[in-house]
Protein backbone atom coordinates (compact mmCIF):
# COMPACT_ATOMS: atom_id res chain seq x y z
CA UNK A 1 0.00 0.00 0.00
CA UNK A 2 2.53 2.54 0.99
CA UNK A 3 4.76 1.00 -2.41
CA UNK A 4 1.41 2.06 -4.45
CA UNK A 5 1.26 5.10 -3.11
CA UNK A 6 5.13 6.18 -3.82
CA UNK A 7 4.74 5.05 -7.09
CA UNK A 8 1.89 7.30 -7.45
CA UNK A 9 3.07 10.13 -5.87
CA UNK A 10 6.42 10.27 -8.48
CA UNK A 11 4.03 9.77 -11.62
CA UNK A 12 2.11 13.00 -10.10
CA UNK A 13 5.21 14.77 -9.56
CA UNK A 14 6.59 14.29 -13.31
CA UNK A 15 2.99 14.68 -14.82
CA UNK A 16 3.86 18.43 -13.17
CA UNK A 17 6.80 18.76 -15.27
CA UNK A 18 5.92 18.38 -18.58
CA UNK A 19 6.03 20.73 -21.22
CA UNK A 20 3.36 21.59 -22.93
CA UNK A 21 3.89 21.36 -26.85
CA UNK A 22 1.12 22.84 -27.75
CA UNK A 23 2.40 26.37 -27.64
CA UNK A 24 5.45 25.40 -29.40
CA UNK A 25 3.84 23.53 -31.90
CA UNK A 26 1.81 26.74 -32.56
CA UNK A 27 4.76 28.51 -32.82
CA UNK A 28 6.86 26.20 -35.23
CA UNK A 29 3.56 26.03 -37.46
CA UNK A 30 4.08 29.44 -38.20
CA UNK A 31 6.74 29.83 -38.48
CA UNK A 32 6.81 26.99 -41.12
CA UNK A 33 3.68 28.75 -42.77
CA UNK A 34 5.50 31.66 -43.00
CA UNK A 35 8.28 30.03 -45.09
CA UNK A 36 6.63 28.05 -46.92
CA UNK A 37 4.62 31.59 -48.57
CA UNK A 38 7.75 33.43 -48.69
CA UNK A 39 9.13 30.90 -50.66
CA UNK A 40 10.21 30.80 -54.02
CA UNK A 41 12.51 28.17 -56.05
CA UNK A 42 14.84 30.47 -58.04
CA UNK A 43 16.39 28.81 -61.27
CA UNK A 44 20.03 27.79 -61.56
CA UNK A 45 21.86 30.18 -61.81
CA UNK A 46 25.87 30.35 -63.48
CA UNK A 47 27.97 32.93 -64.04
CA UNK A 48 30.39 33.88 -67.24
CA UNK A 49 33.28 35.83 -66.30
CA UNK A 50 34.90 37.67 -69.08
CA UNK A 51 37.57 40.32 -69.61
CA UNK A 52 36.90 42.89 -72.48
CA UNK A 53 39.72 43.89 -74.24
CA UNK A 54 40.40 47.63 -73.39
CA UNK A 55 40.66 49.06 -76.83
CA UNK A 56 38.59 47.07 -79.20
CA UNK A 57 40.24 46.19 -82.91
CA UNK A 58 38.33 45.22 -86.02
CA UNK A 59 39.82 42.17 -87.59
CA UNK A 60 39.36 41.80 -91.33
CA UNK A 61 37.41 38.44 -91.59
CA UNK A 62 39.22 38.88 -95.16
CA UNK A 63 42.40 37.15 -93.53
CA UNK A 64 40.64 34.09 -92.76
CA UNK A 65 39.07 31.50 -95.22
CA UNK A 66 37.39 28.49 -93.32
CA UNK A 67 35.83 26.11 -95.94
CA UNK A 68 33.05 23.89 -94.54
CA UNK A 69 35.19 20.99 -95.31
CA UNK A 70 37.64 18.77 -92.90
CA UNK A 71 40.09 21.47 -91.65
CA UNK A 72 43.29 21.00 -92.48
CA UNK A 73 46.26 21.30 -90.83
CA UNK A 74 47.04 24.50 -89.84
CA UNK A 75 49.14 24.39 -86.53
CA UNK A 76 51.35 27.84 -87.42
CA UNK A 77 48.20 29.80 -87.76
CA UNK A 78 48.47 32.73 -85.17
CA UNK A 79 45.32 34.72 -85.47
CA UNK A 80 41.83 34.70 -83.89
CA UNK A 81 38.62 32.87 -85.22
CA UNK A 82 36.17 35.19 -86.25
CA UNK A 83 32.44 34.84 -85.36
CA UNK A 84 29.84 38.07 -87.10
CA UNK A 85 26.35 37.63 -85.38
CA UNK A 86 24.12 39.87 -87.28
CA UNK A 87 20.87 41.01 -85.78
CA UNK A 88 16.99 41.67 -87.19
CA UNK A 89 15.56 44.93 -86.71
CA UNK A 90 13.63 43.38 -84.12
CA UNK A 91 17.18 42.36 -82.33
CA UNK A 92 16.59 38.29 -83.04
CA UNK A 93 19.24 36.92 -84.44
CA UNK A 94 19.74 36.95 -88.47
CA UNK A 95 22.62 34.62 -89.51
CA UNK A 96 26.31 33.92 -88.32
CA UNK A 97 29.46 34.30 -89.88
CA UNK A 98 32.21 32.08 -89.71
CA UNK A 99 34.93 33.26 -92.05
CA UNK A 100 33.16 32.66 -95.25
CA UNK A 101 30.50 29.94 -93.90
CA UNK A 102 26.82 31.67 -93.67
CA UNK A 103 24.52 29.82 -90.85
CA UNK A 104 21.67 31.23 -91.73
CA UNK A 105 17.99 29.89 -90.93
CA UNK A 106 14.33 31.14 -90.48
CA UNK A 107 14.40 29.59 -87.23
CA UNK A 108 17.41 31.34 -84.84
CA UNK A 109 16.92 27.85 -82.71
CA UNK A 110 17.76 26.10 -86.08
CA UNK A 111 20.79 28.97 -86.87
CA UNK A 112 21.97 28.19 -83.12
CA UNK A 113 22.21 24.41 -84.12
CA UNK A 114 23.94 24.90 -87.08
CA UNK A 115 26.61 27.01 -85.83
CA UNK A 116 27.09 24.39 -82.67
CA UNK A 117 27.97 22.40 -85.54
CA UNK A 118 30.51 24.20 -87.16
CA UNK A 119 32.02 24.75 -83.99
CA UNK A 120 32.21 21.33 -83.13
CA UNK A 121 34.00 20.32 -86.39
CA UNK A 122 36.24 24.11 -86.20
CA UNK A 123 37.61 22.90 -82.85
CA UNK A 124 37.75 19.23 -83.61
CA UNK A 125 41.41 20.10 -83.99
CA UNK A 126 42.18 23.18 -81.77
CA UNK A 127 44.02 25.93 -83.82
CA UNK A 128 42.82 28.84 -82.30
CA UNK A 129 44.23 30.65 -79.61
CA UNK A 130 41.62 33.39 -79.41
CA UNK A 131 37.76 34.01 -80.72
CA UNK A 132 36.42 37.65 -82.04
CA UNK A 133 32.61 37.88 -81.77
CA UNK A 134 31.50 41.03 -83.93
CA UNK A 135 27.50 41.50 -82.83
CA UNK A 136 25.24 43.41 -84.42
CA UNK A 137 24.15 46.20 -82.25
CA UNK A 138 20.62 45.43 -82.17
CA UNK A 139 21.23 42.08 -81.56
CA UNK A 140 19.50 40.45 -78.64
CA UNK A 141 21.91 40.13 -75.37
CA UNK A 142 20.26 35.87 -75.22
CA UNK A 143 22.29 34.84 -78.52
CA UNK A 144 25.25 36.44 -77.80
CA UNK A 145 25.62 34.76 -74.88
CA UNK A 146 24.65 31.82 -75.99
CA UNK A 147 27.30 31.89 -79.04
CA UNK A 148 29.71 33.06 -75.99
CA UNK A 149 29.05 30.11 -74.09
CA UNK A 150 29.73 27.75 -76.88
CA UNK A 151 33.41 29.41 -77.57
CA UNK A 152 34.16 28.87 -74.31
CA UNK A 153 33.85 25.17 -73.75
CA UNK A 154 35.90 25.06 -76.82
CA UNK A 155 39.64 24.38 -76.70
CA UNK A 156 42.60 26.79 -77.56
CA UNK A 157 45.29 25.46 -79.81
CA UNK A 158 47.53 25.01 -76.27
CA UNK A 159 44.66 22.46 -75.05
CA UNK A 160 43.64 24.94 -72.62
CA UNK A 161 40.31 26.27 -72.44
CA UNK A 162 39.24 29.03 -74.50
CA UNK A 163 39.62 32.02 -72.78
CA UNK A 164 40.45 34.79 -74.91
CA UNK A 165 37.53 36.32 -76.25
CA UNK A 166 36.63 39.60 -77.88
CA UNK A 167 33.54 41.33 -78.15
CA UNK A 168 33.29 43.95 -80.24
CA UNK A 169 30.69 46.00 -82.53
CA UNK A 170 30.26 44.56 -85.82
CA UNK A 171 30.23 47.28 -88.16
CA UNK B 1 -8.43 11.20 -9.44
CA UNK B 2 -8.48 8.29 -12.19
CA UNK B 3 -10.41 10.53 -14.39
CA UNK B 4 -6.86 12.75 -14.94
CA UNK B 5 -4.90 9.62 -15.07
CA UNK B 6 -7.19 8.58 -18.06
CA UNK B 7 -7.02 11.89 -19.90
CA UNK B 8 -3.48 11.98 -19.23
CA UNK B 9 -3.23 8.75 -20.89
CA UNK B 10 -4.98 10.32 -24.35
CA UNK B 11 -2.60 12.82 -24.70
CA UNK B 12 -0.63 12.57 -27.69
CA UNK B 13 2.82 12.55 -28.19
CA UNK B 14 4.03 16.15 -29.78
CA UNK B 15 7.33 15.60 -30.04
CA UNK B 16 7.90 13.88 -32.84
CA UNK B 17 5.76 16.49 -34.86
CA UNK B 18 7.53 19.19 -33.43
CA UNK B 19 11.05 17.43 -34.24
CA UNK B 20 9.75 17.15 -37.82
CA UNK B 21 8.39 21.10 -37.97
CA UNK B 22 11.96 22.34 -37.03
CA UNK B 23 13.30 19.90 -39.37
CA UNK B 24 10.92 21.47 -42.22
CA UNK B 25 11.92 25.38 -40.90
CA UNK B 26 15.74 24.50 -40.78
CA UNK B 27 15.28 23.44 -44.55
CA UNK B 28 13.57 26.67 -45.45
CA UNK B 29 15.13 28.81 -43.23
CA UNK B 30 18.79 27.27 -45.09
CA UNK B 31 17.19 27.86 -48.49
CA UNK B 32 16.03 31.35 -48.38
CA UNK B 33 17.76 33.73 -49.98
CA UNK B 34 18.73 36.81 -48.27
CA UNK B 35 20.04 38.83 -51.49
CA UNK B 36 16.52 39.60 -52.91
CA UNK B 37 17.46 42.99 -52.83
CA UNK B 38 20.12 43.18 -54.89
CA UNK B 39 18.30 40.30 -57.52
CA UNK B 40 15.40 41.94 -59.74
CA UNK B 41 13.10 38.88 -60.16
CA UNK B 42 11.16 40.58 -62.83
CA UNK B 43 14.37 40.40 -65.30
CA UNK B 44 14.07 37.47 -67.73
CA UNK B 45 17.97 36.16 -68.10
CA UNK B 46 19.41 34.16 -70.73
CA UNK B 47 19.76 30.42 -70.87
CA UNK B 48 22.61 29.09 -72.25
CA UNK B 49 24.13 25.69 -71.99
CA UNK B 50 26.35 24.51 -69.23
CA UNK B 51 27.85 27.97 -68.02
CA UNK B 52 30.29 27.35 -64.96
CA UNK B 53 27.89 27.60 -61.73
CA UNK B 54 28.24 30.95 -59.36
CA UNK B 55 30.79 30.56 -57.71
CA UNK B 56 31.82 33.64 -55.68
CA UNK B 57 34.40 32.59 -53.35
CA UNK B 58 37.19 34.51 -54.62
CA UNK B 59 35.48 37.28 -56.28
CA UNK B 60 35.69 40.13 -53.44
CA UNK B 61 32.93 42.06 -53.21
CA UNK B 62 29.75 41.96 -55.44
CA UNK B 63 27.91 44.74 -57.19
CA UNK B 64 24.85 43.15 -58.77
CA UNK B 65 23.52 45.76 -61.61
CA UNK B 66 20.51 44.41 -62.63
CA UNK B 67 19.90 45.75 -66.31
CA UNK B 68 16.72 45.31 -67.56
CA UNK B 69 14.85 45.02 -71.02
CA UNK B 70 14.06 48.68 -71.53
CA UNK B 71 17.92 49.65 -70.49
CA UNK B 72 17.06 50.92 -67.29
CA UNK B 73 19.75 49.65 -64.58
CA UNK B 74 18.15 48.69 -61.03
CA UNK B 75 20.86 48.57 -57.95
CA UNK B 76 19.90 47.56 -54.93
CA UNK B 77 16.30 47.36 -55.34
CA UNK B 78 16.40 51.26 -57.03
CA UNK B 79 16.23 52.12 -60.63
CA UNK B 80 19.49 54.36 -61.22
CA UNK B 81 18.73 57.86 -63.45
CA UNK B 82 22.47 57.91 -64.40
CA UNK B 83 24.21 54.57 -63.92
CA UNK B 84 27.41 56.78 -64.56
CA UNK B 85 27.04 58.72 -61.90
CA UNK B 86 26.25 55.98 -59.21
CA UNK B 87 28.82 54.20 -60.67
CA UNK B 88 31.46 56.33 -60.06
CA UNK B 89 30.42 57.08 -56.57
CA UNK B 90 30.59 53.81 -56.02
CA UNK B 91 34.45 53.81 -57.26
CA UNK B 92 35.19 56.85 -54.99
CA UNK B 93 33.87 54.84 -52.09
CA UNK B 94 34.93 51.58 -53.04
CA UNK B 95 38.76 53.27 -53.21
CA UNK B 96 38.83 55.46 -50.30
CA UNK B 97 37.39 52.52 -47.78
CA UNK B 98 40.07 49.84 -49.73
CA UNK B 99 42.46 52.19 -50.07
CA UNK B 100 43.21 51.41 -54.08
CA UNK B 101 45.83 53.42 -55.64
CA UNK B 102 44.24 55.11 -58.67
CA UNK B 103 45.79 53.18 -61.31
CA UNK B 104 44.30 49.94 -59.91
CA UNK B 105 41.49 48.16 -60.50
CA UNK B 106 38.56 48.21 -57.69
CA UNK B 107 38.77 44.32 -56.22
CA UNK B 108 34.80 44.47 -56.67
CA UNK B 109 33.44 42.26 -59.34
CA UNK B 110 30.35 44.22 -61.30
CA UNK B 111 28.13 41.45 -62.04
CA UNK B 112 25.56 42.26 -64.97
CA UNK B 113 22.67 40.65 -64.23
CA UNK B 114 20.44 41.52 -67.75
CA UNK B 115 17.55 40.69 -69.21
CA UNK B 116 17.71 38.52 -72.59
CA UNK B 117 16.30 41.18 -74.73
CA UNK B 118 18.80 43.80 -74.00
CA UNK B 119 20.43 45.18 -77.13
CA UNK B 120 23.88 44.28 -77.49
CA UNK B 121 24.66 48.55 -78.06
CA UNK B 122 22.47 49.34 -74.48
CA UNK B 123 24.98 46.36 -73.33
CA UNK B 124 28.16 47.45 -74.21
CA UNK B 125 27.76 51.12 -72.88
CA UNK B 126 26.90 49.78 -69.64
CA UNK B 127 30.36 47.59 -69.49
CA UNK B 128 32.34 50.72 -71.41
CA UNK B 129 30.52 53.03 -68.12
CA UNK B 130 32.12 49.99 -65.99
CA UNK B 131 35.38 49.92 -67.72
CA UNK B 132 35.79 53.43 -67.32
CA UNK B 133 35.12 53.78 -63.32
CA UNK B 134 37.85 51.02 -62.63
CA UNK B 135 35.46 47.77 -62.20
CA UNK B 136 37.25 45.84 -64.34
CA UNK B 137 35.62 42.47 -63.49
CA UNK B 138 32.56 41.64 -65.03
CA UNK B 139 30.22 38.66 -64.68
CA UNK B 140 27.16 38.02 -66.72
CA UNK B 141 24.87 35.99 -65.29
CA UNK B 142 22.85 33.18 -67.11
CA UNK B 143 20.35 30.69 -66.02
CA UNK B 144 21.71 27.31 -66.66
CA UNK B 145 20.70 24.85 -68.12
CA UNK B 146 21.42 20.72 -68.07
CA UNK B 147 21.36 19.90 -71.50
CA UNK B 148 22.41 22.03 -73.74
CA UNK B 149 21.46 24.97 -76.32
CA UNK B 150 18.64 23.21 -78.61
CA UNK B 151 17.24 20.26 -77.12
Amino acid sequence: MIRRSRRHKRKHSEAEVTLNMAAMLDMAFQLLAFFILTFRASPIEAQISLRLPDSPQATTSSSVQIDSGPVDPMDDLNFPLPIDLYSLPNGELDKIVIGSRVMKSDDPVETMQMYRQEMVSLFEKPIFDSVVIRVGKELYYEPLMQVVDLCTKQKAKDGSPMTKISIIPLK
Amino acid sequence: MSMSHSAEQCEPNLVPILDMVFQLITFFMLVINFKAVDVDKNLVLPVVGAADPSDQGDQGDLLVLNVRSDGSVQVRGAIQPSIDLFLRGESRAVAVLRDVKPDQPLPVTAVLRVDRKVAFETLMKIVDTCKANRFSKIDFVVVRKKDDINP
